[in-house]
């Protein structure tokens, strides 16, 4: 049945789109969560003997991907596949995603972690109780330096809200209510660093939306106090000022775009350009980024990941974008100066800072701005910097709720429409405007 | 923090703390109630199978919404057991058994024996075994693994990548200044140092109040956690100028199954064998 489609619908702003995964673990209703979910087995995915993870959301889409616990890195995805409703083969997203650093210095300029690359995710990976992980299933590893196995993976499907509404009239004149609530596969595991928990978590979407997000919980540092300008009086009084303190995560995602190394980076900005009839025009120009970068954000402008291999139905090459959420880098090292960095591919490069492969010679510089030095860009990877400056409050006292940082990707011209889009309106591609 | 930790057994640990550290806590008033504090999360978070709906709710919280408090989840967990033996293929978890022969494919035919470990033996420390970066989308998908060792004898941090499809040691790469997480063994030998240091006095004093009396003289007496500190990569104190250079390691400091002694202004310079303070 075709019918007229109602404008706004195609404008909607991608930044309201993506926010539900941040805020999905809080509103969720576990009576919802995923009892309709399968879990298929491993075969159709190629984690070799490995069992896969491979969930199909209530909506239809199929995210597939395999895992693993690295020591220091901690919970590694790889071989990302995104299958949605109406396509008949999955569409290759990453070859790998994982964290690549956590650093956390103290505003009082007395300590500083790097708790990724000096400590370790997977090193100090904790099980996953049952009551952490509602109607999941929790899958165990061997951790080497702790010499046991781990319930260390949880997955789970929970919703998140709406996927759309939309009141529309058909071409007789009436109205009929298209909404639909979406759900997301959640992954995550945890480490416990000393006082400090870190959740580290990974949305997928049914939309095609991909989060990755940490949260840090457990107890603020028990030594850490200083005073009024570095830290905050928590508990009876101005006595006792735990020190405030930043934490910059980095991710490092090695896209694999329809099954090929090689892919495009773009990045475009959004600037004013003069009075027009009714409003402010505003022009967007798109940037070819051919060698390695070290990007700043600014207002308006956002990067893409464009796939050399695929295009979606309307021949329109398939890309992932880069949505950020709020973060306050931290000046004062080099390497979380930057908001993002794209840089070829070498195995070696691990870690955004206190890499330590000795594959990569140290002359080169062991962290990920020393690696943005003019190289073409034909296999790119991306290293995402999330810079969360934490000053504590009372309510931050024992446990610490969670705070969480991260960042989203959004499909971008992926599927010719949303794979949630209902079969009536399906006939609604390319019409209406 | 305080306040709840103030209703625990208010132990002098911390006040009785004569090194610097202990001091510190003194003047900050309330050092000593947190650890009791942490001490109690530690213990019972990790065994949270009580139906407790407040102490996991990180993530999944979402019982908590339900009237009439019926905190038990209404889908059940299910659990995949960790992957075993040595016939792995593709992309996943690295089983103990692969470790195991990664290690010793690595070491066979007497390789790195020129190397020294932590505690001045012959051989290289062991330190960590990790699936090597799949050269996938392009690649070949043979299982690949890097062992990493430390020889203390040259302050090298030596990679030695196995291929477990053929057995066989494909390349050795190696490098100083490069200072991965500590190993259990690293991290116990940097705590018998400073168990035997005169800068490990307030951990010993901490050690004794916290246990009622209990000479602290093994790095076995503590649950331990190694942070590896390289001054290539964060600022640190003149004196500390060689670590990254040498292996240095700080700790996380826990009384097996009691509070947490914070020494984490600590360094041991595991490549000379002395501590060292922060500040």
């Amino acid at each position: 049945m075709r019918t007229s489609i109602v404008r706004r619908a195609l404008g909607t702003a991608s930044a309201l789109l993506l926010i539900p995964a941040f805020l999905g673990s809080a509103v969720a209703s576990q009576a919802q969560a995923a009892p309709t979910a399968t879990t298929a087995a491993a075969a159709a995915t190629d984690c070799g003997t490995a069992t896969a993870i491979k969930k199909k959301l209530p909506n239809g889409t199929t995210w597939t991907m395999c895992w693993r616990m690295s020591g220091t890195k901690g919970l590694i995805l790889e071989k990302i596949a995104y299958q949605p409703r109406k396509e008949s083969q999955p569409i290759k997203v990453l070859a790998s995603a994982s964290l690549a650093q956590v650093n956390v210095p103290y505003d009082s300029g007395s300590t500083e972690y790097n708790d990724l690359s000096d400590i370790g995710f997977g090193n100090t990976a904790i099980d996953i109780g049952a009551t952490e992980c509602p109607g999941g299933t929790i899958s165990s590893a061997y951790i080497t330096q702790q010499e046991r196995n781990v319930k260390a993976l949880c997955t789970s499907v929970l919703p998140h809200g709406y996927a759309y509404r939309s009141d529309i009239y058909d071409s007789t004149g009436h109205q009929k209510k298209y909404t639909k609530q979406g759900s997301d596969l959640v992954v995550f595991s945890l480490s416990q660093l000393g006082w400090y928990e870190y959740i580290t978590q990974w949305n997928f979407s049914d939309d095609g939306t991909i989060t990755a997000k940490v949260g840090a919980t457990g107890d603020l540092s028990p030594g850490d106090y200083s005073g009024a300008g570095t830290g905050w009086p928590i508990g009876k009084g101005n006595r006792d000022y735990s020190t405030a303190h930043y934490h910059s995560v980095f991710w490092r995602l090695n896209f694999g775009l329809d099954g090929a190394a090689n892919a495009k980076v773009q990045q475009f900005d959004t600037k004013k350009a003069g009075r027009g009839t009714a409003a402010e025009i505003l022009k967007t120009t798109k940037t070819d980024v051919t060698k390695e970068l070290a990007g700043t954000s600014a207002l308006r402008r956002w990067w893409r990941v464009v796939s050399t291999a695929g295009k979606n139905a309307d021949q329109h090459p398939r890309s992932w974008e880069l949505v950020q959420q709020h973060s306050d880098h931290y000046d004062a090292h080099a390497y979380t100066s930057k908001d993002v960095y794209f840089t070829q591919y070498r195995a070696c490069e691990q870690f955004a800072s206190g890499n330590s492969d000795p594959a990569c010679p140290v002359a080169s510089g062991t962290s990920v701005d020393k690696w943005v030095n003019g190289e073409n860009l034909t296999h790119p990877v991306m290293w995402v910097n999330v810079g969360f400056h934490h000053i504590p409050r009372d309510e931050d006292q024992t446990p610490m709720p969670v705070h969480w940082q991260g960042f989203q990707l959004a499909p971008r011209d992926v599927t010719a429409m949303s794979p949630l889009t209902p079969d009536e309106l399906s006939g609604g591609n390319g019409q209406g405007h | 923090m305080t306040d709840q930790g103030e209703s625990r057994p208010p132990e002098s640990t911390g006040k009785t703390g004569t090194a610097g550290r202990g001091v510190r806590r003194a003047l900050i008033g309330g050092g000593i109630a947190v650890v009791a504090t942490v001490a109690m999360i530690a213990i019972t978070l990790p065994l949270n199978a009580s139906g407790d709906d407040h102490s996991g709710d990180g993530v999944n919280a979402a019982a908590s919404g339900a009237p009439g408090g019926a905190a038990t989840p209404t889908t059940a967990t299910s659990e995949n057991a960790a992957p075993t033996g040595e016939e792995q293929t593709g992309r996943g978890p690295l089983t103990k058994a692969e470790v195991d022969r990664a290690k010793s494919i690595a070491l066979a035919r007497g390789a790195l024996r020129s190397a020294e470990t932590v505690d001045g033996g012959r051989g290289p420390e062991y330190v960590d075994t990790d699936l090597a970066d799949s050269a996938e989308p392009s690649g070949d998908d043979a299982r690949r693994v890097e062992v990493l060792f430390y020889d203390y004898g040259h302050d090298q941090l030596v990679k030695k990548t196995v291929n477990l499809t053929t057995g066989k040691v494909e390349r050795t790469d190696s490098a100083s200044g490069m200072q991965p997480p500590p190993s259990a063994d690293e991290t116990a030998e940097a705590a018998d140092l400073l168990i035997a240091d005169p800068l490990g006095q307030g951990l010993r004093t901490d050690f004794k109040a916290a246990t009622k009396g209990t000479e602290l003289t093994t790095a076995s007496q503590l649950t331990l956690r190694g942070i590896s500190f390289n001054t290539a990569e964060q600022s640190a104190p003149a004196d500390l100028a060689k670590c990254g250079q040498h292996r240095c390691v700080r700790m996380f400091t826990q009384v097996k199954n009691g509070p947490w002694i914070d020494t984490t202004d600590l360094v041991v310079d595991l490549s000379d064998r002395t501590v060292a303070r922060i500040q």
